[in-house]
């Protein structure tokens, strides 16, 4: 631990009090090394060196392509990775202070339990398909908050299904994943990461299953409810144009690393990295709907390579 | 509700023509039975002429094969299996008075290693590569690889005869009605084993499985508690696939009642249909047959429903397909 | 390591709870697939069991005496002359135990020899050609499913009469869909694959792509089923014997326990013996496919 808390050290160290200050984050991961087991004796370091801050009511948003590292940081940070005694995390996650890397399942838990949030990629396999939706997202309410006799039609997991977009919740809620629509389901996915009334929501790729119309709806429900409840966010995506109409500050990751960080706006319109520009262009010279990053060159990709190694040395 | 009962309607049909198929299997292996039939038929046993006569009106032996064929099978779904030629007792009273039996030992041992099984393979999942799952996968094989009868002649050996804790044979004293429990143990250890091997080794890797689902991750996410993510969501969906496996262990359970029933001597259906074999009661020996092939599809109908309930995404389903036919 | 491998490395790995292996390609050479399976521990203890058991089952009545003379004492337990003991009529049981091996070794194999056959042939069809057969054969394999094919064999070989060949036949109808039904899945999953597409269309002749590409390339899991096979029918035949149904000149393993249940309270050894050896060669048995599939397809043996 004594690593891990220098590390933190060179950072700001967070106070008590931090969280009435403006400027202290909320959420602080500060140098976050993720290892990941990849064959019998053959490991990848997932994610290197990676910082990032949270204030409360902030929107972050995390973009890279995938394989960058971006979702192994979003469940990091939740505590969500594989329960595997090979999965090594290093380095600082504090929420308002309190260290959880190395901290035992009861306190991750609680945290999970009451401030963080999380929104998966797939709406019908992050749900469980044998129980009703209400019940599933009562579970995620506080035991005395909970009310009415019929697990799946809690007055309070009502409410939260339609604080998520769903107007006819009181039917719904009685339902099976499967007889629901895509965009139904992931707004059963908000209103379970809703139902703790978290300071933090971390949201992996929250609309890459839907379509194209189903995603917008679902992202400005999103938006909306984390207005409503002035709840963090943490959007990680791969799709640059979702991040930019979201979020206040972005991370741009590659390979592992946070490449670029900074207000959203000023990293958009002037990106200091050579990947965040390629990045750009990518999609710009793409329509809407057929976004590509994989069309990188490979030449430009040695050359991002090259940098982000020479950047990790220095 | 109306999607269900055609579910049902369904599965009855194919077990109505699953039992004419096992009828006729049975018609055309005393067809093909060395010698003349009536011989084939009632074996070394003298017969009275009456009896001789019965046979012959009961099964038109006198008429073409085809025809024999269908009176054969008007026999058994009226309700007629004949007579025992030893006692010429019908038989289906000669079933009647021994299917209880069967029961008794059957249904306890299919519950106890359903059970045992779901606690043994949730655990071993759980504790995948620890000692205790290898242990257990390995006496799964094992137990796998045992005669099961011959683990029922080593519990005599070992718990009757050396340390004379537990009766050998019979079901209570001589002379004695009902079932003792004391009598009941050894068999039904005998029973539940093989089974719980079975079943176990299906229910570590359904647990397995249902362990590495995304909705593990979204329990994870709500703070739930480990103890709590896994009987609320793994456990549930892990269960699935145990209720065909059930109904699958309990026809098991059936037919390995033969063997059971004779190494300890339990006076059931098993140990009537040996009986039957060793003195050539054809018709004992296929009233048995019947009786135990539609128990097991009644055993299935039940795994089918159940199943239907249980899962609500093939409720749909079901609900679906019967929509979609006229 | 480059980028891409990186990335693709670390996608694959994040979502997962554990990393999922590597695409199961079985090794091209058989040779490779051979010296795997011989490294492995289990194998090197089950294969010489199964070894030393088929040598003295086939070899051993020559050297151990006359297992039907009856000129030795009645219910000797084992000791040095008799490291089996003797039988109710004064036979050798170390000699009728091996003699018992022979048959019950003998149904075992021949019985997964019959269903493989069968299975190839009836299941190679079925999966490459589809149509009525195959339906027929997926019928068929259900009826097994759900009939117990012990029960079956009972009634059959009482009617029928119980020689050993019987007994083999029997038990080779109701084992042979459970092949069959493997050889099938594969020979469908292989005739899909491109190059035997591009044979058909060349113009080959189907039965010869069938013979020459379809069924070779579906032989590991058969093989498996086949090895578990052996196992199955061995057990069955001893539960057949138990009950009596078997060939009476030629007394398995399980017609030995069946002689021998009479005598359980006072000849212990009569019981034990027959039996430890069936448990033995069914586990090793056992075992061995165990093996077998996980040297065939690595992936799949692994817990993850």
């Amino acid at each position: 631990m004594t690593t891990t808390e220098s590390r933190a050290a060179q950072h700001e160290t967070a106070r008590p009090d931090a969280s009435e200050r403006a400027d202290a984050a909320f959420l602080e991961v500060a140098g976050l090394e993720v290892h990941l087991p990849t064959g019998p004796r053959k490991e990848i370091q997932a994610v290197q060196s990676v910082s990032l801050r949270v204030h409360r009511g902030e929107r972050v948003g995390i973009v890279g392509e995938s394989g960058s590292g971006k979702s192994v940081t979003g469940r990091a940070i939740a505590g969500l990775l594989p329960t595997n005694p090979r999965v090594r995390v290093a380095g600082s996650i504090r929420f308002d202070g309190r260290e959880m890397v190395g901290a035992p399942a009861r306190a991750w838990d609680e945290i999970r339990s009451r401030s963080v949030g999380m929104i998966f990629q797939d709406p019908l396999t992050f749900l469980n398909p044998v129980m009703k939706v209400g019940a599933q997202v009562r579970e995620a309410i506080t035991p005395d908050e909970r009310s009415g006799r019929d697990a799946a039609a809690d007055p309070e997991a009502i409410r939260y299904l339609k604080l998520a977009g769903l107007a006819d919740a009181d039917d719904l809620a009685r339902r099976f994943p499967h007889e629901l629509s895509g965009g139904q389901r992931q707004r059963v996915l908000i209103a379970i990461a809703i139902a703790k009334r978290p300071d933090l929501i971390i949201a992996d790729e929250p609309t890459t299953a839907l379509d194209a119309t189903v995603q917008r709806r679902v992202l400005n429900t999103l938006d909306e409810t984390v207005t409503t409840l002035g709840t963090s966010l943490i959007l990680i995506s791969h799709d640059l144009a979702v991040v930019a109409s979201m979020t206040d500050t972005i991370y741009v990751m590659y390979a592992g690393r946070v490449v670029e960080s900074g207000p959203t706006r000023q990293v958009l319109t002037s990106p200091q990295h050579l990947y965040t520009q390629a990045l750009l262009r990518s999609v710009r010279s793409l329509t809407d709907d057929g976004v590509d990053l994989w069309s990188i060159t490979p030449e430009l990709r040695r050359e991002i390579d090259a940098i982000v190694k020479d950047g990790a040395n220095a | 509700m109306k999607a269900m009962a055609f579910h049902i309607g369904k599965v009855l049909f194919s077990s109505i023509i699953l039992l004419i198929v096992v009828i006729t299997i049975l018609f055309l292996l005393l067809e093909v039975a060395p010698g003349d039939p009536i011989q084939t038929l009632v074996g070394d046993v003298p017969i009275s002429d009456a009896l001789r006569e019965q046979i012959y009106a009961t099964f038109g032996l006198d008429k073409p094969a085809w025809e024999r064929y269908l009176i054969y099978i008007g026999n058994v779904f009226s309700g007629n299996l004949g007579v025992s030629f030893g006692t010429e007792v019908p038989v289906t009273q000669l079933i009647g008075e021994r299917i209880g039996n069967t029961l008794a030992l059957a249904i306890p041992s299919f519950i106890l290693s359903t059970i045992g099984a779901v606690i043994i393979g949730s655990i071993a999942a759980r504790t995948r590569k620890r000692w205790l799952d290898t242990l257990l996968s390995g006496s799964s094989v094992a137990l796998f690889s045992l005669p099961n009868f011959w683990l029922g002649l080593m519990l005599i050996i070992v718990f009757s005869i050396t340390l004379g804790w537990l009766p050998t044979q019979g079901k209570a004293p001589y002379g004695v009605e009902g079932i003792q429990i004391e009598y009941m143990i050894l068999p039904l250890i005998t029973m539940a084993t093989a089974e719980l091997a079975f079943k176990a080794r299906i229910m570590r890797a359904s647990m397995i499985e249902s362990l590495g689902q995304d909705f593990m991750d979204t329990a994870r996410s709500k703070g739930l508690a480990e103890h709590l993510a896994l009987w609320r969501h793994a456990l549930p969906n892990a269960l699935l696939p145990m209720v065909t496996v059930a109904g699958l262990s309990l026809s098991h359970v059936l037919a390995g009642s033969v063997l059971v029933e004779r190494v300890f001597g339990w006076p059931g259906m098993g140990l009537l249909f040996i009986g039957a074999i060793e003195r050539q009661d054809t018709f004992l020996v296929l009233g048995v047959v019947i009786v135990l092939t539609v128990t097991i599809l009644i055993v299935n109908l039940v795994t089918d429903i159940v199943y239907g309930l249980v899962d609500p995404r093939l409720r749909s389903q079901v609900t679906r397909s019967a929509r979609s036919e006229p | 390591m480059s980028v891409q491998q990186l990335s693709r490395a670390a996608s694959d790995a994040a979502p997962e709870p554990t990393p999922p292996p590597r695409p199961a390609r079985r090794p091209r050479n058989p040779d490779a697939i051979w010296r795997v399976y011989f490294r492995k521990p289990l194998v090197r203890v089950a294969m010489p069991i199964l070894v030393i058991i088929i040598l003295a089952s086939v070899i051993g009545p020559l050297l151990t005496g006359d297992p039907f003379a009856t000129n030795h004492p009645t219910f000797i337990p084992p000791d040095a002359e008799y490291p089996l003991g003797t039988d109710n009529l004064g036979r050798d049981y170390l000699s009728r135990v091996l003699l018992g091996g022979q048959v019950s070794l003998l149904v075992g194999f021949s019985v997964a020899l019959l269903c493989l056959t069968v299975a190839l042939i009836v299941g190679g069809l079925a999966g490459f050609y589809g149509g009525v057969l195959d339906t027929v054969l997926v019928k068929i394999s259900e009826f097994f499913q759900v009939i117990p094919g012990i029960v079956l064999a009972l009634v059959a070989a009482a009617i029928l009469g119980a020689n050993l060949g019987i007994i083999v036949a029997i038990l080779a109808v109701t084992m042979w869909p459970g092949v069959a039904r493997i050889v099938r899945a594969e020979a469908m999953r292989i005739s899909q694959l491109g190059y035997v597409e591009s044979q058909r269309a060349a113009g080959f002749l189907s039965l010869r792509i069938l013979w020459s590409d379809v069924l070779p390339n579906a032989m590991p899991p058969v093989l498996v089923a086949t090895t578990m096979t052996v196992a199955r029918a061995i057990l069955a035949e001893s539960g057949l014997s138990f009950l009596g149904i078997g060939d009476a000149n030629r007394p398995s393993w399980g017609a030995l326990l069946n002689q021998a249940q009479p005598y359980i309270s006072t000849a212990w050894w009569l019981a034990l013996f027959p039996g430890l050896c069936i448990f033995i060669v069914v586990l090793a048995i056992n075992l061995l496919g165990d093996a077998l599939n996980d040297a065939l397809n690595p992936s799949i043996g692994r817990v993850k």
